[in-house]
């Protein structure tokens, strides 16, 4: 027995969930085990495969507060189960371990038809993401009045890291600030999917909802496209006299929110 | 190759560093901690807690280390695991070793995950010829790698080998001596382990070379009559207490922390439960 086998079935045993297809496996590891005072090697097994996943679950449960107050501990607890067997840590931190759990759980059988679970789990994840983030210098007034009036035309954007754009069907949001508050919240499905922006301003994590228009030329603007390409974008909303005011507007908007970079 | 070790630290030929008495730095006591500017005399932090892009964590990394001397304490680093040594994780690390510029670094004497597939619980091993050899070879190349010795922390265990052929404190010893690292010997996981593996404290304190324990961990367990799991949830109880008194009568004077990872206290409660530890260093010292 090598080293590396001796860990292969320790860890076999701690993380495995099937009992019945480890029934064997565990007999043939808890007898490498010394036999101790009152408690049995099965028992001293038993505590680490609670640890193991009880650190997971807790690590989901800090990633989502509001994921488990939302469904329940009926659905919560197989789903955290569910996921640990599916996504095994691979990393030595635990920042991202829980990355996978939006679209795991939009595939996940007893959930997927929910759409509130979906997108309160794809929330929690982002304010989460954009906490974490890279810092960012925020683009400031100054800076852009020392663009040139001929460089305006093709001058492009950078967003902060962990900006994001988020489109939710339902009431989501408001859903999150409830159960956050620990307050029953009213589910509601909107009659069109509004836009959501996220993101961390200095040290805390914002979002905001935002108009059509407006989500729309922040995702262009996110893709590159120049200051005049945005203008005329606008024009889909706006009649033609009105875009200069309405583009600085949402560009002077943008700047006050932090949401620029250098 | 690393360079002699008398050369890079000033503990090799005896002098060791003692730097009073510290706290595990945790997220819910940061504020309490900038504001307060409590009479500590150093910190200790998870080295894995700064190993991200941006935002709070290292904002307030560094406001305490304008604050307090840090030392770095890790739980990734899989010493013992037969899986490749992660290079991508200690240059991680080495960035942040660079940047905080710690009294020291250490990680635990154990392996987290083989197979690529990471438990994020500190497992133990057997302590026989085989697991020495192999972690003995791997600390060497994680300090080859990092360019300075590291300290390794004794574990709590729940479950031992049949394969094991000599006592934990001797395999220790050996780690040690053959890979010229140091130790951070938490006295609450001797008392856990000595209650879960029915052996002597004492002994094991007494086994352990003054030379290599550069630092103390204490912490609360819970005891659940036929084991002890180590939880770090609790005052430090008096068993271990005494268990320290006991240590610094044989090691002396050792720098020092408690880490408290749940149910956290007020940080006043910490403080206190500090203050007692210093009473405990200074009647030993004042003998």
């Amino acid at each position: 027995m090598t080293l590396k086998q001796l860990q292969s079935d320790f860890l076999a045993n701690i993380s495995s969930l099937d009992m019945l297809n480890s029934a064997e496996n565990k007999r043939n590891f808890t007898d490498r085990l010394c036999q101790q005072g009152n408690i049995t090697p099965d028992q001293r097994l038993s505590i680490y495969q609670n640890a193991y996943k009880a650190r997971l679950c807790s690590v989901i449960d800090s990633d989502f507060p509001n994921l488990g107050k939302l469904i329940g501990d009926d659905l919560y607890n197989p789903l955290c189960q569910a996921y640990i067997n599916a996504f095994p840590s691979e990393s030595p931190s635990l920042n991202n371990y829980c990355a996978q759990l939006p679209k795991f759980i939009s595939q996940y059988a007893p959930l997927k038809k929910h759409t509130i679970t979906t997108e309160l789990c794809d929330f929690e994840w982002q304010l989460r993401t954009s906490f974490d983030a890279k810092d960012s210098n925020a683009l400031t007034v100054e800076y852009l009045q020392t663009v040139p009036s001929d460089q305006w035309p093709n001058l492009t954007f950078k967003f902060t890291h962990g900006f994001a754009i988020k489109y939710y069907s339902m009431n989501t949001v408001e859903v999150w600030k409830a159960l956050n508050n620990d307050e029953q919240p009213e589910l509601q499905k909107l009659d069109v999917p509004q836009a959501w922006v996220i993101w961390r301003q200095g040290l805390v994590t914002q979002y905001i909802s935002v108009p059509v228009d407006e989500a729309y030329l922040l995702e262009a603007a996110q893709e590159g496209h120049c200051f005049e390409s945005l203008c005329e974008l606008l024009l889909e909303w706006w009649p033609e006299e009105r875009v200069p005011e309405r583009a600085f507007h949402l560009l002077q908007h943008w700047l006050q929110l932090g949401l620029l970079s250098q | 190759m690393l360079a002699p070790l008398d050369k890079q630290l000033p503990y090799s030929n005896g002098h060791k560093p003692f730097h009073g008495f510290g706290l595990g730095l945790r997220p819910e006591y940061y504020q309490d901690i900038i504001e307060q500017e409590p009479k500590l005399d150093w910190l200790e932090i998870i080295s894995e807690n700064y190993l991200v892009d941006g935002g709070k964590p290292l904002y307030f990394l560094d406001q305490f280390k304008e604050r307090y001397p840090l030392a770095m304490h890790g739980v990734g680093m899989n010493i013992a695991s037969t899986d490749s040594l992660n290079f991508n994780y200690l240059s991680e690390l080495k960035k942040l070793i660079n940047h905080v510029k710690p009294l020291w670094v250490s990680d635990h004497c154990c392996w987290t995950g083989v197979n690529s597939h990471n438990t994020h619980d500190l497992l133990p091993l057997p302590f026989n010829e085989e697991s020495i050899k192999h972690i003995v070879s791997r600390i060497r190349q994680i300090q080859d790698y990092l360019e300075q010795p590291i300290l390794i922390e004794n574990l709590s265990s729940y479950l031992s080998f049949k394969t094991s052929d000599m006592p934990e404190w001797e395999f220790l010893t050996r780690i040690c001596e053959e890979a010229d690292c140091y130790l951070l010997l938490d006295i609450n996981n001797i008392y856990v382990n000595s209650r879960n593996h029915s052996f002597e404290p004492l002994d094991y304190i007494q086994g352990i070379p003054k030379k290599r324990v550069i630092q103390h961990h204490l912490a609360g367990h819970a005891d659940h009559g036929d084991y002890i799991i180590d939880t770090h949830d609790a005052p430090i109880t008096s068993s271990v207490l005494t268990l320290y008194k006991q240590a610094l009568e044989h090691f002396g004077p050792v720098s020092v922390m408690i880490e408290r990872d749940d149910n956290f206290p007020q940080l006043n409660e910490l403080l206190i439960e500090l203050d007692t530890v210093r009473e405990i260093f200074n009647d030993v010292q004042s003998r």
